[in-house]
């Protein structure tokens, strides 16, 4: 598999925007970051890429509450959206949530690699870009 | 030649004058007539007859001209197309004068009649089973028939007498009656008819109806006949009846289960004392027609109570209703109600008979049940709520702490990542606090609403509310409608109408759509028992089926978005709810929301 060189943040929450951009940059100087407040902008944002013939990430951080269209919707989104190669991005669901119902759903969907419960710790990002490399 | 000495055509019976050799000399009219015999019948033989009549008469005739006389019993004929006759028949051989020839008379009677209505009377009483007695006093002899002795169930040779007889009577009761009534039978000629329990010869016990004639000559009585009759049968199907009765009667009684019966063609309703019990209803204010009952309905129940009777008589034959009646002309009961229609062979409603008992004690039951219900649904999507505050956004917080706790000790960033780190502490910090606030919030709202409660002027609330929101409406450039009846009462917590009022009015104008002019409008709807507060804008709106049912949760909640409705409206519903009110929305996106607050109106004023 490819170097893992770009990744997509989707949160609506600013200081878990900060942290992760700052792990990110600690764990890789040279990946290249995504930020995207919610679903809906991240479904924009991928489709743009796209468009304008950029490579989608390689790896998504999904956050699941969230305005306007939550990581639920999101999720539903992508499975409509037509966005060539987009069965290659590995998405980790990243949640403050420690109900297990929520664990399941989010594994109930085959695009979604693992559910994460905030905070991410580094060890476990160093894993999960080295996995996906 | 035949001398016909005696006048026999007018003879008052049927009778024949035959020669040896059976044929007719001469015939009375009466056999003429009952043959259909006219007047060629002379010379004619008897045998011609011989199609119609029994073999044994021939028998006899033949006997006859060995110079046998012959008297019959009743003989059956049966003729060919199954119909039978009976002939009775009376035979001389007779000679007319010394020299005379030698005749034979013959007397035929049918006496078809007489034997069909022995054989009926017969009949009927074998199928009665009612047997005969006499006992003669004079001669102290008892006789019993046939019957009688068959119901006894001893032999036909059996003789009784009087006291045997009486001991057949069961001991107890029915031995003592009896006793008694012969005594006084013998004694005053007093008949008696009843109906006593007898034991057979083989022990069976049995009900028997005895009826005693007694006949008194010179006022004494000498002798006393009668009947006994096998009524065993009709008698345990008649205890039977009635002891289901009772038993139907003391279930009712104690179940309180009111019969009623009410005759349509004549418009009489009657009621059995459990009805008047049940409806509170005194017996001489009741009578007795189909209006009567339904005056005692509540009158928000008696246009479909009657209409669903009437249809039941037209069309149907069961009827089963629940319903509420005013019990004692003011407390509400309700009743259940089942009855059947009774018709004539043409289908025409005769009667109808039906069942009423009160199930008040149910219905409250009931209704104690589903609120309970309610509420314990309400309580576990409260608690839902709860448990998603504490795992999610106390969480987030929490997560976000350690987060950048981390950052700060490991000393890998730069002096300004530090700095931006530490702005970002302060505000998780802030975020946990305020959630920790609102929580309590939360907490509060139920174990405060209900003491209290007071009546409260929606119409000064609302112009209190927009008053010191005032400086907000005009930098906003908001125009601000307010349509609300001064005398607006509505029961609840002064604090939570206010709270509820500035939410929804503060979140018109954060909400409003920038490309038009803000408008808000406030007002009040009343209906009979609950007041709705309106709160209409031109804002930008929300897209219901996205996000209707989480709107008022808290899924939405503890976002670092400075305008989430979030919070706000959780605690709003929550404030509301606990009032006994409801908050519903309806929105349409880019043509703005109407949010519709429903509170209790006060009860009136006890005069």
């Amino acid at each position: 598999m490819n170097k893992i060189r770009i990744a997509g943040i989707v949160d609506d929450d600013p200081i878990v925007i900060f942290g992760m951009k700052l792990m990110l940059k600690q764990v890789d100087a040279d990946l290249q970051t995504h930020v995207w407040n919610n679903g809906q902008e991240a479904i924009e944002g991928l489709k743009a890429l796209v468009e304008n013939g950029k490579p989608l990430p390689d790896v998504i951080f999904l956050d699941l509450t969230m305005p306007i269209m939550d990581g639920w919707d999101f999720l539903d989104a992508l499975q409509k959206a037509t966005l060539p190669g987009k069965e290659k991005m590995r998405i980790f669901v990243l949640s403050s949530s420690i109900n297990p119902v929520d664990r399941e759903r989010a594994l109930e969907n085959k695009e979604v690699i693992d559910f994460i419960v905030k905070p991410l710790k580094e060890a476990r990002l160093k894993e999960i870009l080295s996995l996906a490399s | 030649m035949v001398q016909t000495s005696i006048p026999i055509y007018d003879a008052p019976f049927a009778v024949a004058i035959l020669d040896h050799d059976l044929n007719f000399n001469a015939i009375s009219q009466r056999l003429a007539e009952a043959f259909d015999l006219d007047d060629s019948f002379k010379g004619k033989s008897f045998y011609d007859l011989q199609h119609r009549l029994p073999e044994e008469l021939y028998l006899d005739l033949h006997l006859a001209k060995e110079g046998i006389s012959r008297k019959s019993e009743p003989v059956k004929f049966v003729h060919p197309d199954g119909e039978a006759d009976w002939y009775e028949w009376k035979i001389n051989p007779w000679q007319n004068g010394k020299e005379g020839q030698k005749v034979i008379m013959l007397i035929l009677e049918k006496v078809t009649y007489r034997m069909l209505g022995e054989d009926l009377h017969q009949r009927a009483q074998r199928m009665a089973r009612v047997g005969s007695w006499v006992v003669d006093l004079k001669k102290n002899t008892i006789y019993w028939s046939e019957m009688t002795k068959e119901i006894h169930e001893v032999p036909m040779d059996f003789e009784p007498n009087l006291e045997t007889g009486i001991n057949f009577y069961k001991e107890g009761f029915s031995r003592d009656t009896i006793s008694e009534l012969v005594a006084k039978g013998i004694e005053h000629g007093t008949p008696w008819d009843v109906e006593l329990i007898l034991v057979t010869q083989k022990g069976r016990e049995i009900w028997v109806r005895a009826i005693g004639e007694p006949e008194v000559v010179n006022g004494k009585c000498i002798r006393i006949s009668g009947t006994f009759q096998d009524i065993d049968s009709r008698k345990r199907a008649e205890l039977e009846a009635k002891k289901i009765r009772e038993r139907l009667e003391i279930a009712t009684d104690a179940a309180k289960i009111g019969i009623w019966d009410f005759d349509i063609v004549n418009n009489v309703l009657e009621w059995d004392d459990n009805m008047y019990e049940v409806y509170g209803v005194p017996k001489d204010k009741f009578n007795g027609v189909y209006q009567a009952w339904e005056a005692t309905v509540h009158p928000e129940d008696q246009e479909w109570t009657s209409k669903y009777v009437e249809e039941t008589i037209a069309k149907r034959d069961r009827l089963e209703m629940v319903f509420r009646i005013l019990w004692h002309d003011k407390e509400i009961r309700w009743i259940h109600g089942e009855a059947s229609v009774i018709r004539d062979m043409e289908g025409n409603p005769l009667r109808m008979i039906g069942a009423n008992w009160d199930v008040t004690a149910q219905k409250n039951a009931e209704a104690e049940m589903k609120h309970l219900l309610n509420t314990t649904t309400y309580q576990n999507e409260s608690l839902m709520n709860f448990a998603h505050i504490v795992s999610h956004n106390m969480r987030s917080h929490g997560s976000n702490l350690s987060m950048l706790t981390d950052f700060l000790l490991e000393d890998r960033i730069t002096e300004e990542e530090k700095q931006n780190a530490l702005q970002m502490l302060k505000r998780a910090a802030n975020g946990l606090n305020e959630t920790i606030a609102h929580l309590n919030e939360v907490v509060q709202i139920k174990t405060e609403a209900e003491q209290n409660m007071s009546r409260i002027n929606l119409h000064n609330v609302v112009h209190k509310v927009s008053q010191t929101l005032e400086a907000l409406f005009e930098a906003n450039k908001v125009a601000l409608h307010i349509d609300i009846p001064e005398d607006c009462l509505v029961m609840g917590v002064m604090a939570y109408v206010e709270s509820a009022v500035l939410n929804l009015m503060t979140n018109a104008v954060k909400y409003r759509d920038p490309d038009k002019e803000a408008r808000i409008t406030l007002r009040t709807e009343c209906r009979e028992k609950r007041v709705v507060l309106q709160i209409e804008d031109n804002g930008l709106g929300i897209d219901m089926k996205k996000n209707g049912e989480k709107l008022f949760g808290m899924y939405k909640t503890f976002h670092h978005h400075p305008e989430s409705r979030g919070i706000g409206l959780f605690i709003t519903r929550n404030q509301i709810e606990s009032m006994g009110g409801t908050i519903v929305v309806s929105s349409q996106p880019g043509k703005g929301s109407i949010f519709s607050i429903t509170l209790k109106k006060p009860l009136p004023a006890h005069e």
